[in-house]
């Protein structure tokens, strides 16, 4: 496709810009806060990589790699530690140790989104959208509501910032489907590798990956290019392993026991009918662990009871999806709740942000793109379906892999979102926030998107 | 729901960069300032709802009050026109809005700014803020009566001239939901407000395009 080079100089203008404005908004890169999950991936930065330990231990892989790789000779030490729930806000500060991290979390994301607009500009076609679409793409991701929480130093920034890459990748991967080049194969692969082992909940990406990238070996089945079937199978053989071997390594890790406590205080404790459901499945509701049924969550006298702790590990992850197998209508109104819930909060609430720096108009126009409004699924959902039929009324197989691209992003956001929700009853807006974002994000990407599909003919298009 | 307003602005401004880029004999100057003016206004509301700006008011006052309707109102007619009238109109009311951006930008701003709530829709506010003169209501309304009036009575016409009334439906539409929050000014934002921003965008855009589609062929 050619460029011209008015079109490339307001491209390369609107960059230079906006990576500007980023770095000229915000405190020192190497400036962070900390939490409780900080030491832990401290912790666990300190064991040994080539052991099974290490994945399974207390906090995902692919943090405790970035803090065993940018670890310095004195190590790490919290001297600026944030605790929302105790009202404990402090203001940014270089922590001893940890400036390497915070700026690694910056630069991620810096060249994540850098990426996304760049895979944008590459594959609109229209000079109109492929400004409008990288100028959204850069402001959404540089405004407060999403640049702060890399000064947070938990697995969020990371796993976000990876979560934007994947998606500049497969956008470029679909616009050129099937005849995909092998190292963007493998740099999606290893994206897609770090971005698993980030966060558990991420991991509830791959079924959705794998029902997307079935539709997209049919739909070019029909097409005149072939896709390789020994490739295809491979490649969804490796994605498979991948949702096992990391399933797996979070159910020994016991990582998803505090959330268990958390949904048996939060949902059924509170239900007589759901208590029931459980204590029919063997869960010991003795007077001892009924004692703690106020409790606020996180409680940790749980772990100090035996019996429940063996009854959790043996039977709690399998009566609980029983659970929500069996009651869907419990299961889609907690989802609808926890979905609105999600979207109450668009900042961080770890640090409080220095007006001095950060232009309050900043944070106003941060506001509007990132809305506390869920209306934004929706107006995604809307903006999908005009895509899909521009798509399908253009008969261009370059849209409809695109097409295609964007609906599975959005139904695995939604499913990550579910298991968010389901997975944990506490901290519903810290842990959703790797979806909300992305739903957020695509209403305004979809807008290029939608705008280059109806303004260029297929006929327009030299074929690749 | 204020996204929905910046959403709007977006589509506005694309709009409009679409429709001044189309090459001459399908190119339609009012068409072009119509949008361009909407845009402005819409975006005048982001400002204002971010703290009290003297110009931005102002500007908001002149493009959503008066040559939304004007340009708009000329624009349905533009096509019908012979190429010496449609300069002759273009410029008269080229003129006419300059007269009125004269008039508006010397209107002063009550200097109340601690009862002004950026919260607060912009449209209750706007006569408190600007303390308009007769020579600037009488401008400001008869350029909006005429522009409405014109865009109403030209889209029917295109559409029964045509045979194609329907889609004369989403520019009607559009007009009543231009004028809505002029008349009855709302008082507090609502789902609904925020609709009746965003919606005469894709209306107007969508009921100039159908309206063009057929007279092209």
């Amino acid at each position: 496709m050619k460029t011209s080079v008015r079109v490339l100089f307001a491209f390369g203008l609107l960059l230079a810009l906006l990576v500007s404005l980023r770095f000229g908004s915000y405190e020192p890169i190497n400036y962070s806060v900390s939490n409780y999950d900080t030491q832990q991936f401290v912790n666990t930065s300190r064991l040994d990589f080539f052991t099974p330990r290490f994945f399974t231990s207390d906090r995902p892989a692919t943090i405790a790699v970035a803090y065993k790789l940018l670890g310095t000779p004195d190590g790490y030490e919290i001297t600026n530690m944030s605790s929302p729930g105790d009202f404990l806000s402090p203001p940014l500060a270089s922590q001893p140790g940890y400036g390497a991290v915070a700026s690694l979390q910056h630069l991620l994301s810096i060249a994540g989104w850098l990426a996304l607009a760049a895979a944008l500009f590459r594959n609109l076609r229209h000079p109109l959208p492929r400004l409008l679409g990288p100028a959204l793409v850069l402001l959404f991701g540089f405004t407060p509501q999403a640049a702060e929480w890399n000064y947070v130093l938990m697995s969020e920034p990371i796993s976000i910032s990876l979560f934007i890459l994947l998606m500049a990748l497969s956008i470029e991967i679909s616009a050129h489907w099937p005849a995909v080049s092998a190292w963007l194969s493998v740099g999606w692969g290893g994206v897609l590798l770090l971005w698993v082992f980030a966060r558990d909940t991420n991991t509830y990406f791959i079924p959705v990956l794998l029902v997307g990238l079935a539709a997209l070996w049919l739909f070019s089945r029909r097409g005149r290019y072939k896709t390789p079937v020994r490739a295809f199978w491979l490649f969804a053989a490796g994605l498979l392993l991948l949702f096992v071997v990391q399933t797996r390594a979070a159910q020994v890790s016991g990582r998803w026991i505090n959330p268990f406590f958390n949904n048996i205080l939060g949902h059924v404790f509170p239900n007589a009918e759901y208590l029931n459901f459980f204590e029919e499945r063997g869960f010991p509701a003795t007077e001892e662990v009924l004692a703690l049924r106020d409790s606020p969550f996180t409680q940790l006298k749980f772990f100090d009871i035996p019996y429940l702790l063996d009854w959790t590990r043996q039977r709690g992850s399998g009566t609980y999806l029983a659970f929500i197998a069996t009651h869907p209508t419990w299961a889609w109104q907690t989802f609808a709740a926890g979905t609105q819930v999600s979207f109450t909060e668009n900042s961080q609430p770890f640090f409080t942000r220095n007006d001095d720096i950060t232009p309050n108009w900043f944070v106003y126009l941060g506001d509007l793109m990132h809305p506390k409004d869920d209306s934004v699924v929706f107006v995604v959902l809307g903006e999908l379906a005009l895509f899909a039929y521009l798509a399908t009324r253009a008969r261009d197989p370059r849209l409809s892999a695109l097409a295609i691209c964007l609906a599975v992003f959005f139904v695995g956001e939604m499913a990550m979102l579910f298991v968010s929700i389901l997975g944990d009853a506490a901290g519903t807006v810290r842990h959703t926030i790797g979806s909300m974002i992305p739903l957020r994000l695509s209403m305004w990407m979809l807008l290029a998107f939608i705008f280059d599909a109806a303004l260029v003919r297929p006929s327009q298009v030299s074929r690749r | 729901m204020a996204y929905l307003l910046l959403l709007a602005f977006v589509c506005c401004a694309s709009f409009t960069v679409l429709l001044s880029s189309q090459t001459s004999p399908k190119r339609n100057i009012a068409l072009v300032l119509g949008f361009g003016f909407l845009s402005l206004s819409l975006l005048m509301q982001l400002v204002l709802g971010f703290h009290l700006d003297e110009s931005a008011a102002k500007l908001f006052y002149l493009s959503r009050f008066v040559l939304v309707p004007a340009w708009l109102g000329l624009a349905v007619w533009f096509p019908r026109l012979e190429p010496t009238r449609q300069k002759k109109l273009a410029a008269t009311l080229a003129l006419v809005s300059s007269a009125g951006l004269i008039l508006i930008g010397n209107t002063a701003i009550t200097r109340a700014t601690d009862w002004y709530t950026p919260e607060l829709p912009i449209y209750p506010q706007i006569s408190d803020l600007l303390a308009t003169n007769r020579p600037t209501r009488w401008l400001a309304g008869s350029l909006s009566a005429a522009g409405l009036a014109a865009l109403a009575i030209g889209s029917l016409y295109t559409a029964t001239k045509l045979r194609i009334w329907p889609r004369a439906i989403p520019v009607l539409a559009a007009i009543v939901l231009l004028a809505l929050p002029i008349l009855w000014p709302p008082a507090a934002w609502s789902p609904a407000g925020y609709m009746l921003e965003a919606l005469p965008v894709f209306l107007l855009f969508f009921g100039f395009s159908w309206l063009a589609e057929k007279r092209t062929r």
